[in-house]
């Protein structure tokens, strides 16, 4: 009895496998697209491996990205994903569908190495936007790339230039980073870690991983609030603003004081229109740009060039600039779209 | 009894009936034909999570949940990648080596002291990822066998790749073994009455200690095929593998009460899982729309087997029999 149903089972999947294999017999490929630049932008087709629009700064990036292009007769096919796992299939995906260009924000750059090489195989162009590539794919690559390293010293020079201007001699700080995996991340604390190295009197003491999630920024920095106290922290960086807020939150809801002559000093990074408003009331001594918008536009500005045959250069870096109270005027606008 | 066989087999067959359905009908949505591609990917999907899948859908058809696996899914992977850089199968047997260390001592602990799964496996889980922590200082590391990570991922037969080959052998394996002999009869005994099982004569703590160490095996498995094909091994998969594992064995007819399952059901859960993520990288559907289809085909399989929904068709049918003269 039991062994019939085991056969009845076995034979209901294979009926079903029999039934994929045979609608799966349209082709070994879409055929869609071509493979090169130039000829314009009409009819062209981007397959979009992005960051989710979980993502804060994925979302803004995203809408931007498909605002700007959307006139110009490109279609956008949308296999953006906050996982590593999904985002490795969907890029397979994407090559395998043969687009006129992959554009891709990776979350795990070592993990991609074999899909964009099968990409360069496959003639499909890859654009890496945000984080670098691993080096082992650097030159198969076209990129519009934050310049993290800078990213990560401008948030140190605000932490020191913070804790100076209170005149203080030595203090403790505590870092809650992105998704530490990837390389924008490494980048940014390469450069955090150089200018940090230049003032020994401050010391970082926590460096943790929240995945670039504001929640888990939040409950992370309660508990170092809740370990460390007030007295034991005394700078704060959150690798984006939306890192940043919660730590804010959390240190006012452990009774410590933010921002003034004495308070945390905290910075951000990737700066929101949050941002700009805790730096204007003292809540957040700076940030620094990255802001989506800016680099979703400059992606489609180099996707449209790239289509229209002018040659744009293989990299190009996104210009960052460092946002403090001084400075914050000039970059609001700039900063106030997300 | 009755019921339970019924839902052991119905759940897993209207999910997989479902979702091939919708997948052979996307292209009426994306006015595309599906390719083999299409196929490979779905069944590449099907391989990340399949043994993950296996080993959850296990313990619970014995009444048990290990929520560990996914911490010896990202241990798994991460002592492969460290000791499989000359040899991958090196790397692979001593991860599998450790995955099933690891589960004896879970299932040791919770059959001979008595101490319910989900604590037990939750500490597990807690410590492992400490220990892929430790392993890796918290950083990605990187598979330097290439060699390995181009075999995981060729393609066999069209559609097929070692990895999803070896995760389909996985599932006919068990199959065969909880089949063929009395321990499929034997878990689903422990899961349904424990106390019952122990006066029929199951060695109910033996085969405790046996799935927890078969169930830490497959998840290392699946850990270490999952960083040899992505040439790196991530100290902190999440929770999601273990949530997508967890509703591919429901969709499986596997139940959080025990007592039901079958390797054959659990196959299809996660194969229902795998397309119906297929689905949505082939419609380009919003990313999270994967989560909304995994909690919309749940409910649909639990509604068509509800007592409610039965009772309410029994009466019906009853109303409409014609009278026997």
């Amino acid at each position: 009895m039991m062994r019939t149903r085991s056969l009845r089972a076995g034979l209901l999947i294979g009926a079903l496998s029999t039934a994929l294999a045979a609608s799966a017999c349209g082709g070994g490929s879409s055929g869609a697209g071509t493979a090169a630049g130039g000829g314009g932008t009409q009819g062209k087709t981007i397959a979009f491996v992005g960051y989710g629009d979980a993502s804060p700064w994925g979302a803004a990036y995203n809408k931007t990205f498909k605002a700007e292009l959307a006139s110009s007769g490109v279609k956008i096919n949308d296999l953006t994903s906050m996982d590593a796992g999904t985002q490795v299939q969907n890029f397979n995906q994407a090559v395998s569908q043969k687009p006129s260009l992959i554009v891709a924000a990776l979350w795990d750059t070592t993990a991609t190495v074999v899909p964009i090489q099968k990409a360069k195989q496959a003639g499909v162009p890859v654009l890496i936007v945000d984080g670098r590539p691993d080096p082992a794919v650097q030159d198969d690559v076209m990129s519009v790339l934050s310049d993290n390293v800078k990213l990560g010293e401008f948030a140190a020079q605000n932490i020191v230039e913070g804790l100076k201007a209170q005149g203080r001699e030595s203090g403790k700080v505590i870092v809650l980073s992105g998704t530490k995996a990837m390389l924008v991340t490494q980048d940014r604390m390469s450069g955090f870690g150089k200018v940090m190295a230049t003032a020994a009197q401050y010391q970082v003491i926590e460096d943790q991983d929240t995945n670039w999630d504001p929640t888990a920024s939040g409950k992370v920095a309660q508990q170092l609030f809740a370990k460390h106290g007030c007295d034991g922290i005394q700078a704060a960086y959150g690798m984006a603003d939306y890192m940043a807020l919660p730590i804010v939150q959390a240190a006012k809801q452990a009774g410590c004081r933010v921002g003034g002559t004495d308070g945390l000093v905290v910075t951000g990074g990737n700066c929101f229109k949050a941002g700009i408003a805790a730096i204007k009331t003292g809540e957040m001594y700076g940030t620094a740009t990255e802001d989506p918008v800016t680099i979703a536009k400059q992606t489609a500005s180099y996707v449209t060039r790239y289509f229209k045959g002018e040659n744009p250069p293989k990299s190009e870096l996104v210009k960052e600039d460092r946002v403090t109270k001084a400075t914050v005027a000039q970059f609001e606008e700039q900063c106030s779209q997300a | 009894m009755r019921a339970a066989i019924r839902q052991e087999r119905l759940v897993p067959a209207a999910a997989l009936l479902l979702v091939v359905v919708a997948f052979v009908l996307t292209p009426l949505g994306t006015g595309s034909p599906l390719t083999t591609f299409d196929v490979y990917n779905a069944l590449q999907g099907f391989a990340q999570i399949g043994l993950l899948a296996l080993a959850v859908g296990l313990t619970m058809i014995a009444g048990e949940f290990d929520l560990s696996v996914v911490g010896t899914y990202a241990v798994g992977g991460m002592i492969a990648v460290q000791a499989g850089q000359s040899s991958a199968v090196l790397g692979l047997l001593v991860a599998v080596a450790v995955g099933a260390a690891v589960g004896a001592v879970q299932g040791a602990l919770i059959a001979w002291l008595r101490v319910p799964s989900v604590p037990v496996t939750l500490a597990a889980y807690i410590a492992l990822l400490g220990l892929a922590y430790a392993i890796s200082g918290g950083l990605s590391v990187t598979f330097t066998n290439r060699d390995a990570t181009l075999w995981v991922d060729q393609t066999v037969a069209g559609v097929f790749s070692p990895r999803s080959l070896l995760t389909l052998a996985a599932f006919v394996l068990v199959a065969v073994v909880l089949g063929g002999t009395r321990l499929g009869a034997e878990l689903r005994a422990i899961g349904g009455d424990r106390r019952a099982s122990r006066v029929a004569g199951v060695r109910v703590e033996r085969k405790l200690v046996l799935l927890f160490t078969t169930s830490g095996t497959l998840a290392a498995l699946g850990g270490a095929l999952l960083s040899f094909s992505f040439a790196s091994a991530n100290p902190d998969p999440g929770l999601r593998p273990l949530l997508i594992a967890a509703v591919a064995a429901l969709l499986g007819g596997a139940s959080l009460a025990g007592g039901r399952g079958t390797a054959t059901g659990l196959l299809a859960g996660a194969l229902s899982v795998a397309l119906l993520a297929q689905i949505v990288a082939v419609a380009y559907l919003p990313d999270y729309s994967t989560q909304l289809f995994y909690a919309a085909l749940l409910a649909v399989v639990v509604a068509i087997d509800s007592p409610g929904l039965r009772r309410a068709l029994e009466r019906v049918r009853a109303r409409t029999r014609p009278v026997e003269a």
